[in-house]
């Protein structure tokens, strides 16, 4: 028995000591430091595939458009409806005359070929949307090229993939395009807003009729304006699209234009540019979330008349299109200019509340009754240190870098909660 | 590989301590490791997302999101190496991400809820590419709302393939540290199973009866405690055969004494052809021989009795002066024979009256005196001191003058079957059988003893406190008649008790 151990023992040795090397000799990389073992994440194999195709085709030169909307460089759809899925990309070639092209590449079998090489224009891929503009269902190429600089003319083509080959199908000069259907004959157009600079601008709908892009208005807005600070596309009123520009008319100061299509006319519904005139750049835009656009005016708070403009606290009120009644209010909110945050004035206020006029901008901001003078609710900035002593009463609103901003109710107001929570 | 039995049970025990331990240890490192390395990369991501959102929320003007370079310069501000960056709207919606793609759906893992409510939304699962991903994403506030969110994806799988590896290296050094304690736990072992077998074989051996086996060795508590216990029990047992073997050869001896002396005489006088005078030794030594005889089982008996708890005292009064003075007309003839000057130095100055069996009293101080005779020289003297302790303790002390008892025999003196020298006669029950007697009394004896100097018995007796009463004369014929009466006793027992001489 005994012998048996002993014999254990000298089998055990070795072994036991060759674990105690491996633990010493692994020692110098026991514990890593996890950051380096961070690893990008696999794309799924059709993307890596198609990825590495493109980057073998085109040494990373890829572009994304300056677009917010979308801005991937890589986009996979089935242009041509064979059935057959197509990849798009966009590169740049600096050296060569023409700077930026475009790529199609078919999947074949599990792997991606080059198809197409195509030109473009300029230097800067400015937009990049795949649109069945031609209603045919295919699917098209509609690009915005520029030469890089801002609110230059820019140029846009559509282009058309037959399979084998790329072909323009239109070319035109534009500042902003939109993609829309705005004459309601369920086919995509093409409105191209064009700025002569401080003289008069055009605003052009196009639509794909029998194989070529057909005029089907155009309409010149006389007004001489620098340039227009948001365009935005979508319903005027719940069944009628159309377009909101939002020109500049001074350095801060700017009005807004709608134009619709009425039976193939494009009209401006408020030609007096006075009456949406602002001080302030306010958006246009869906602020309510309702799925119709709204143009916003500055309102000065009741009380405020006689004070300097930079001083006031201003409240912005959000207007829509009526057919029968022109411009309606549709709700306000008091706007930090310099955007930390907004707060969106409850329904039963509007009209009623106003800012009491020994509020401060940055600094403490009362909203108060006009009737009865009674503070409804309080914003007021913070350094973090007083923070720390109110911030049982105030609800945080927002956080700067060095401030806090907090909100206090008077009433049942509650940020973010309930039914009477209020839009921040 | 180890034989059944406690030594197997204690490595089996060490093995599943250390194994138990092991394991929790492994466990806890393991989700440690786990937690410190995707805390590291969460912490790394959320940190980089934070400081960016700040950096980055310095720069965000009002509308800043209709410029058509607002994605792709999130995207560059807030890329982080080896991640997948997206900008996701509060619907989950892709917006950017710094893969070239389009998104194929809204993400819709639970870090993205968390983000939209404003804190850091953490996420480790599975991606459709079937690889372990962690997202972390951080909200990003643009006009004081949570407009946006910042979602950073890494791939877990290096990482899951090093803490893999970390964990069964440490499960590699938990066997090892196993079977290293598992070795050091057999040689633990068998320091305690070594004695304990030792200790078994011996105890064996001692069961067969080989008394003179001895455990060896120098063992420590309980072991060694046990190891001393069992050797002293079988010194024990052999002395006590010893002396059960000495009693039966020295009472065969005294048995076959007179036995021999009587068959002697009586074969001698069966072949008659002798004169009367001649006879009459004859007869007279046979007589002796039988009353030595008769003593001898006399002794015997009592001592069975004493042992057994069966002696039966016949309670009277006794005046103690009376019955030593007995004790010493009885011994007179054998101290006479030896030129031995008897003598009782009474210092006392009133009768001291015992309640006790006079009977047993005067056998138990025959025997003192007359082992005070046996064993002291001629023309020496034994004296017979009386006197009172306090009111209600006599003394009697025997003192002689005799050879004494060493100190090494002094304690076992008393023992039933004890005697210094076997060729002296006797069965060595007689100071037994006295010290129970007094013991009876509730008395005390005790010896003192110089060897060669002499020997000094003391019997301390309660006395009768005494209120004037008169004198022990008639006491001591009471004690007989009243005997019976006194406590039931049995007076059965009176018959055999008068022959001691």
């Amino acid at each position: 028995m005994k012998r048996v151990i002993r014999l254990n023992v000298n089998r055990w040795l070795p072994l036991l000591g060759s674990a105690l090397l491996l633990l010493v000799l692994s020692g110098c990389n026991f514990m890593m430091d996890p950051k380096l073992l961070m690893k990008t994440p696999e794309l799924s194999s059709e993307k890596e595939t198609l990825r590495s195709v493109i980057n073998a085709e085109l040494k990373g030169a890829v572009i994304r458009p300056r677009d917010a909307t979308d801005i991937s460089s890589i986009r996979v759809v089935d242009l041509n409806k064979d059935g057959i899925m197509e990849a798009v990309v966009f590169y740049e070639t600096p050296l060569e005359k023409v700077k930026v092209h475009g790529m199609i590449l078919e999947n074949q079998n599990d792997t991606w070929v080059p198809k197409v090489r195509f030109d473009g224009e300029g230097q800067v891929l400015e937009s990049f949307e795949l649109k069945d503009v031609t209603g045919t269902g295919e699917i098209n190429i509609v690009a915005g090229f520029s030469s890089g600089e801002n609110q230059t003319q820019k140029g846009l083509i559509v282009y058309s993939y037959t399979g084998s080959s790329v072909e323009r199908i239109l070319e035109l000069p534009y500042n902003y395009f939109i993609i829309d259907d705005l004459n309601d004959d369920g086919q995509l157009d093409i409105t191209v807003v064009s700025l002569r600079k401080d003289q008069y601008t055009t605003v052009t709908t196009y639509q794909y009729e029998q194989s070529s892009f057909q005029e089907l208005d155009k309409l010149q807005l006389d007004n001489a304006v620098s340039g227009y600070y948001n365009v935005v596309h979508g319903n005027i009123t719940p069944e009628k699209r159309g377009i909101i520009l939002d020109a500049i008319s001074g350095e801060l100061s700017g009005y807004s234009i709608i134009i619709i299509m009425e039976d193939g006319k494009l009209i401006d519904l408020i030609p007096d540019q006075s009456s949406t005139l602002k001080d302030y750049q306010i958006m246009s835009g869906d602020v309510n979330d309702d799925g119709i656009l709204e143009i916003g005016m500055l309102e000065t708070p009741k009380g405020w008349e006689y004070i300097a403009f930079d001083d006031i606290p201003w409240l912005f009120s959000y207007y829509r299109w009526d057919p029968d009644k022109g411009l309606t209010f549709v709700m306000q909110q008091y706007m930090d200019l310099e955007g930390r945050f907004y707060f969106n004035l409850p329904k039963e206020w509007w009209g009623k509340v106003t800012i009491d006029i020994k509020s401060v901008k940055d600094e403490h901001i009362k909203f108060v009754d006009i009737d009865t003078n009674a503070t409804l609710a309080e914003i007021r900035f913070f350094s973090l240190a007083e923070w720390e002593q109110v911030q049982e009463d105030w609800e945080l609103f927002a956080r700067d870098n060095d401030k806090v901003i907090g909100f206090l109710s008077h009433t049942d107001l509650k940020v973010n909660k309930g039914e009477k929570e209020i839009k921040r | 590989m180890i034989k059944k039995g406690i030594g197997r049970q204690i490595v089996l025990h060490y093995f599943i301590v250390v194994f138990v331990t092991l394991f929790m240890v492994e466990v806890i490192f393991a989700f440690a490791l786990r937690t410190y390395y995707y805390q590291t990369i969460e912490n790394h991501m959320s940190n980089h997302a934070t400081r960016t959102t700040d950096y980055f929320q310095k720069f965000v003007k009002l509308y800043a999101e209709r410029d058509p370079d607002y994605f792709t310069e999130i995207l560059r501000t807030f890329e982080l190496d080896n991640t997948e960056l997206m900008i996701l709207n509060r619907k989950g919606e892709v917006r950017a991400s710094s893969t070239q793609f389009q998104a194929d759906r809204p993400i819709q893992t639970s870090d993205v809820p968390q983000a939209v409510a404003g804190g850091v939304g953490k996420w480790v699962g599975r991606q459709s590419t079937g690889e372990w991903v962690m997202a972390v994403s951080t909200p990003l506030q643009v006009r004081g709302e949570n407009r946006y969110i910042v979602r950073y994806v890494t791939s877990l799988e290096d990482v899951n393939a090093k803490l893999m590896n970390l964990t069964l290296l440490s499960v590699g050094v938990g066997s090892a540290v196993l079977a290293l304690v598992t070795l050091f736990s057999i040689g633990l072992a068998n320091s305690i199973v070594k004695p304990i077998n030792n200790i078994r074989a011996v105890s064996a051996q001692m069961a067969r009866g080989k008394f003179d086996a001895r455990i060896k060795g120098n063992y420590k508590y309980e072991l060694g405690e046990l190891a001393a216990t069992l050797n002293y029990m079988a010194e024990e047992i052999v002395r006590s055969n010893q002396i059960k073997d000495d009693f039966i050869s020295s009472i065969s001896h005294e048995l076959r004494t007179p036995l021999t002396g009587i068959k002697g005489w009586s074969e001698t006088l069966t072949s008659g052809g002798f004169d009367p005078e001649e006879t009459k030794i004859g007869m007279q030594i046979i007589s002796k021989e039988t009353e030595r005889l008769i003593g001898l089982v006399e002794e015997m008996l009592d001592f069975s009795k004493l042992q057994q708890n069966e002696m039966k005292l016949v309670i009277g009064r006794v005046n103690l002066k009376e019955l030593l003075q007995e004790t010493m007309l009885n011994v007179w003839a054998k101290a006479e024979q030896k030129q031995i000057q008897l003598k009782l130095d009474d210092r006392t100055d009133r009768p001291v009256i015992i309640i006790g069996d006079g009977n047993r009293l005067k056998q138990v101080f025959l025997n003192l005196v007359d082992n005070a005779v046996k064993f002291s020289n001629e023309n020496s003297w034994v004296h017979l001191v009386i006197s009172l302790k306090d009111s209600s303790t006599a003394l009697v002390q025997v003192v002689d003058s005799g050879i004494g008892i060493s100190e090494e025999h002094l304690a076992k003196v008393s023992d039933r079957f004890f005697q210094v020298n076997h060729n002296r006669g006797g069965t060595g029950l007689g100071l037994a059988i006295s010290k129970q007697l007094v013991e009876l009394h509730k008395g005390e004896m005790d010896i003192h003893s110089e060897l060669g100097a002499g020997t000094t018995v003391s019997v301390t007796l309660p006395v009768l406190e005494v209120v004037g009463e008169a004198d022990s004369g008639e006491t001591a014929d009471e004690d007989a008649g009243s005997s019976g009466a006194v406590n039931g006793k049995d007076t059965s027992s009176s018959d055999n008790r008068d022959t001691r001489e």
